[in-house]
């Protein structure tokens, strides 16, 4: 029958023509051994090496190999020897066509420094190429005028860093602009992470996400909390799907997002999994809601004390009562409670944990009455108006967080970019701790990080509030322990390291602005300028219009980059830099705090330096530059902190230009010492020290799993690693439960506290929320110059409810106006059944900037008539300082 | 002698086109990546000009919820493709591969019509040493297999979806696999009587 068909469908297709060719013999399928020319002819130029690296996109960290034929990348793969075992996405697969001959990968590369007079800011091509020491030359003139000044604890010049450079690199940010040259300083992990990282130091007195991606093996049940897992963490997805198809209906999986995002796939709704689709910005009333259900519900203090919470809880304390879901025995060790008071904890980072007393409740049990109590009024249907979820699934959600005994929630962006993003984590700490379901394989919570070295910007010491070996900048054990590790027995430089970190007379902490206040004082004058890594806040940053002005306002903008950006456009100065993945080494930590090395595969090309030699080369041209203006004493000093660093190579930095090849070749040996200074730094930080790790090691040994990189902690030498922190085998080894003082997990009792300076009226009806999406890493700088990214996704839009469309009389393609009390962008609009918001929600990937499209040059006026971040608010949760990213309040009209 | 075959685990296919992509820069699909227009070629590939893969995800919305299908060639042990070359071009391996002989094919088409599943494509831009127009297709990357290696697709799944190896051999990965799921294995197109090399593991 099927060669009947195959006949009938060539007569019908082909026609006489081919019927010509002999098709009489063809009946039979052939077997032929050996007939065709050796295939692999056909396939990809063979790389004579495979060398090892990791994507420099997600925190996922997948490692990859890079092909390598005659000094060119030929191929990427996923390395199988890795946590990823061989996995990769295709943000990771199509790295490749960024060294394709003649693409815009390799065509629009920067490779000469490059300088211009600030009047000329706001093109790309008015630059003049310079040498190395002329623009390095040209910076220092300038800075050093600037630190002749101070605005707050710091001089008005900034770096703004990255989590996509190396935990060296991030180490040396620490060491040189917060400590040497006593400059600004922050990362874009403030837009990112600082929600978690600020939430885990309060919750736990430390920071380091303490859950592993293999964690989802072992869960009963996952709640996923405005985090989408498939687009922006697409390995460890990829690890939740098999989780999920090996325990079946045993893995029961929570979906709480006003988006349908993409991991709802995986729901089985029959089996009682769950998509709540909340308001943004309301989860602490559902999650207090759930912890509501539980006990007045679920323990029945409705039923047997009339809803008196107060008196139940005596009767647990005395034994009287035994609760089937409340753990009482964990709660009585480990848990201490306070109230939570945004006011009071904003002032954590300055004057560090002392705070604490003031909002102190009760511990153990005694504070847990409280939270009973403080429930109360958190009835599913006082809640159901806030959060727009029904009773009914409030109540199902709190019956599943219950379900057997281990639930893990994790949460992202969602969560943390929204101006109340601390007090949420706080929330859900509480109700896991009180529920016993913490501290154990698949039990807890575990807050994610979106950039390759998300956590190795903390651990490195670069973002501010963390200092090298993610000590808490607060914590005055911790300057003073840092002080003592960098000053190898110089008791006069010691003092002077422990200057620049606090007050000598307050003993407060002495602290850098963060990034949304370095924008905001470039704008009014107050900094003078700033300096991006691998950066791109023309696109990134919240509120572009406000940046667009900082950018224009600077004396001084630099931008050290591999390719053009939006940001780029109103540099004054633009350093090439090496792609730290495939053409530098250097090392990455992933969201499950594992280390992993990456190898230079290729040469950098034109005169690109890595980005730690290009700070060193800054710095030490600066102290020169300050001893020769009779500045001897800051010069010495950054002398005293260079040597260990550059020892033996300082002849290098002399003429950076014509040892561009040197140079890059220290780099490998650089970036060694920078590791283990660093490694011998972070002896001591709970959950954080990897004194036990050295190069040698991540390039011979493989973990306890078998897989490349070692998870931190790492003890010593032959220790390797934690699997997770906070649990038994973490208390086996620090003698306590948490990193706290007193061993004890911080919970608060926190209400639901409304977003800072933004709300929906009339006039702006809609929230509008900013996504990553999984086809482009966030600017596109170099997803938008491979094929099958930007082929997928070659431009912005607006992802609408079909029902909200309607009423606003949209169809699918119509192109819209969407417009915030800041800005305005145009897009087209869609009608978007997938990954579906709720009503009165609507979405806009913010990945796309005014350079448009990067194949065809096609660009926009800036900012940028569909930047998503033209609408969205700086406004940001007063204890991280993160910006309100996943809130905007917006109209829309069909244009 | 191994009889390659594949079982792709639909449950765990989450439509990430991460195989596409690897299979992509493994086989010069669409593009060809040895040669000095390989920049030209992306763009043309980026600006959905060259649109053929040897791996493609095929994606749908069942009841609201989004379903994948990855689909490389099926290397039929009954292959259509094959009885309809005239020139004997596409011919099946000992190792059950169906592959094509580049130097022999006159690019009719003929196969591309008769390919119950697509999965055949003219190149419209050829790889370097190979005559222009041409018919392509997966070949189960057979120069890795014939280094006893496996498929780029099947060692780069972030979730294990797709399994490659030996159907004859009873105790590999995927008979075991095609065993343990038995009742919900399924070939596509079984009306064809094509009898593919590729399986399914349904929901
Ligand atoms: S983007 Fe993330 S998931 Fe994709 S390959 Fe890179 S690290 Fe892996
Ligand atoms: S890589 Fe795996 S999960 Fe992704 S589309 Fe292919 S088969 Fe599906």
């Amino acid at each position: 029958m099927a060669q009947k068909f195959t006949r009938r469908k060539f007569l019908k297709g082909a026609g006489a023509g081919a019927a010509l060719m002999g098709l009489k013999a063809v009946e039979k399928s052939r077997w032929i051994e050996n007939f065709s020319r050796d295939i692999a002819e056909a396939a990809n130029l063979p790389a004579e090496k495979w060398v090892n690296s990791v994507c420099p996109y997600c925190a996922c960290g997948c490692s990859i190999l890079y092909g390598v034929r005659q000094g060119k990348v030929v191929s990427v793969r996923g390395n199988p020897e890795a946590w990823n075992r061989g996995g990769v996405c295709i943000k990771g697969a199509t790295l490749a066509d960024l060294y394709l001959f003649n693409s815009p990968g390799v065509k629009d590369r920067l490779k000469k420094p490059l300088l211009r007079d600030p009047e000329k800011r706001g093109s790309l091509d008015n630059f003049r190429e310079v040498s190395w020491d002329e623009a390095l030359d040209y910076m220092v003139k300038k800075v050093k005028e600037y630190t002749k000044t101070k605005f707050g604890d710091k001089h008005p010049f900034a770096m703004y860093g990255s989590g996509q450079a190396s935990l060296e690199f991030n180490y040396l940010a620490a060491k040189f602009n917060v400590i040497g040259m006593n400059i600004h300083n922050d990362n874009n992990g403030r837009l990112c992470q600082a929600t978690q990282a600020n939430a885990m130091v309060i919750s736990f007195g430390i920071d380091g996400p303490p859950m592993s991606f293999d964690d989802v093996f072992e869960a009963d049940n996952l709640f996923l909390f405005g985090f989408s897992i498939a687009d922006t963490l697409p390995g460890w997805f990829g690890k939740l799907v098999e989780a999920k198809v090996q325990k079946g209906d045993n893995l029961k999986i929570a979906v709480i997002d006003p988006v349908k995002i993409s991991a709802t796939q995986i729901l089985n709704y029959k089996a009682g999994d769950l998509y709540l689709p909340i308001i943004p910005t309301t989860d602490v009333a559902f999650i207090n809601s759930m912890a509501h259900v539980i006990i007045y519900e679920l323990e029945g203090v409705n039923r047997d004390y009339a809803g008196d919470a107060s008196r139940w809880a005596d009767d647990v304390i005395s034994g009287k009562v035994k609760p089937k879901h409340i753990d009482t025995e964990f709660i009585a060790k480990y848990v201490n409670f306070y109230r939570g008071d945004y006011q009071v904890l904003a002032r954590l980072g300055k004057e560090g944990p002392k705070i604490f007393d003031e909002i102190k409740l009760p511990s153990g049990l005694e504070g847990f009455k409280e939270y009973a109590k403080f429930l109360a009024a958190y009835k599913p249907e006082n809640v159901a108006q806030t959060t727009g979820l029904t009773p009914a699934d409030i109540r199902k959600a709190a019956q599943m967080f219950v379900r057997n005994k281990n639930t893990m929630s994790m949460y992202l962006q969602g969560f943390g970019q929204q101006s109340n993003g601390v007090s949420k984590h706080l929330a859900l700490v509480t109700l896991h701790a009180v529920t016993g379901r913490l501290g154990r394989a698949g039990a807890g919570v575990m807050p994610s990080v979106g950039q390759p070295n998300g956590l190795g910007q903390r651990v490195g010491g670069a973002v501010v509030g963390r200092l090298p070996g993610n000590r808490n900048h607060a914590l005055a054990a911790h300057r003073a322990s840092l002080a003592k590790a960098l000053a190898r027995g110089n008791q006069e430089m010691e003092a002077k390291i422990l200057e620049r970190l606090e007050d000598p007379v307050t003993k407060n902490s002495r602290l850098s602005l963060t990034s949304v206040d370095i924008f905001k004082n470039l704008k009014n004058g107050n900094i003078k300028g700033v300096w991006t890594v691998c950066n791109n806040p023309m696109v990134a940053f919240p509120n572009l219009n406000m940046v667009h002005e900082a950018l224009r306002k600077a004396d001084l903008v630099v931008v050290q980059d591999i390719y053009p950006t939006e940001t780029m456009a109103f540099a004054d100065v633009v350093l090439p830099a090496a792609a730290l993945s495939g053409e530098a080494c250097g090392t990455y930590l992933n969201s499950e705090r594992r280390v992993q090395m990456l190898e230079k595969a290729v040469e950098p090309p034109g005169d690109a330096l890595p980005d730690g030699i290009i700070l060193l080369a800054f710095v030490y041209k600066y102290q020169k530059a300050l001893a020769a203006e009779g500045r001897q004493e800051e010069a010495d000093f950054l002398k005293f902190l260079l040597e260990p660093i550059i020892q033996g190579y300082e002849p290098l930095f002399e003429n950076v230009q014509a040892n561009i090849r040197e140079l890059r070749e220290a780099n490998q040996e650089i970036q060694k010492r920078l590791f283990s200074e660093l490694a011998y730094v972070s002896k001591g930080i709970p959950g954080n020290d990897f004194s036990g790790l050295s190069y040698e090691r991540l390039r011979t040994e493989k973990d306890a799993k078998g897989y490349v990189g070692f998870k931190l902690p790492v003890l010593d030498s032959s220790h390797k690693g934690l699997e997770r922190l906070y649990d038994e085998n973490y208390e086996a080894v620090y003698q306590k439960r948490f990193a706290t003082p007193d061993g004890k997990l911080r919970c608060f009792l926190f209400e639901q506290v409304h977003p800072a300076e933004e709300w929906i009226d009339a006039e702006y009806p809609f929230m509008l929320t900013l996504p990553r999406i999984y086809e482009h890493w966030h600017t596109r700088t170099r997803t938008g110059r491979c094929a099958m990214p930007h082929r997928l996704r070659p431009e912005a839009w607006l992802s609408i409810n079909p029902n909200d469309a309607k009423k606003l009389g949209i169809k699918d393609g119509d192109w819209v106006e969407v417009e915030s009390r800041r800005g305005k962008v145009t897009v087209k609009a869609k009608i978007d059944t997938v990954k579906t918001p709720r009503e009165g929600v609507v979405w806009m990937p913010w990945a796309y900037g005014f350079l448009g499209n990067l194949f065809t040059g096609q660009k926009e006026a800036p900012p940028g008539k569909s930047a998503g971040n033209v609408l969205s608010t700086d406004a940001y949760d007063p204890v991280s300082k993160h910006p309100e990213l996943k809130f905007t309040a917006v109209k829309i009209r069909k244009v | 002698m191994a009889r390659y075959g594949m079982v792709i685990d639909l449950r765990k296919c989450r439509g990430c086109r991460g195989c596409t992509a690897v299979c992509a820069v493994e086989n010069n699909v669409p593009v060809d990546r040895t040669g000095e227009e390989a920049g030209e070629q992306l763009a043309r590939w980026a600006a959905g000009e060259l649109d053929y893969y040897n791996m493609r995800v095929l994606t749908a919305t069942v009841y609201g919820q989004i379903r994948s299908i990855p689909m490389p060639c099926m290397h039929c042990d009954n292959a259509p493709c094959i009885t309809v070359c005239p020139v004997k071009a596409s011919y099946k391996r000992k190792d059950g591969i169906v592959a094509i002989d580049k130097d022999k094919c006159i690019g009719c088409r003929l196969c591309l019509k008769a390919c119950p599943y697509q999965a055949r494509y003219i190149r419209k831009v050829p790889v370097k040493g190979e005559p222009k127009g041409v018919a392509g297709k997966c070949e189960f990357c057979a120069h890795l297999v014939d280094k006893g290696e496996k498929t780029m697709c099947s060692r780069s799944c972030h979730s294990g979806a797709i399994k490659f190896g030996d159907l004859d051999d009873p105790n590999s990965e995927v008979s075991q696999l095609l065993k343990q799921n038995a009742k919900k294995v399924k070939r596509l197109k079984p009306e064809y009587k094509t009898s593919p090399r590729v399986y399914y593991i349904t929901f």
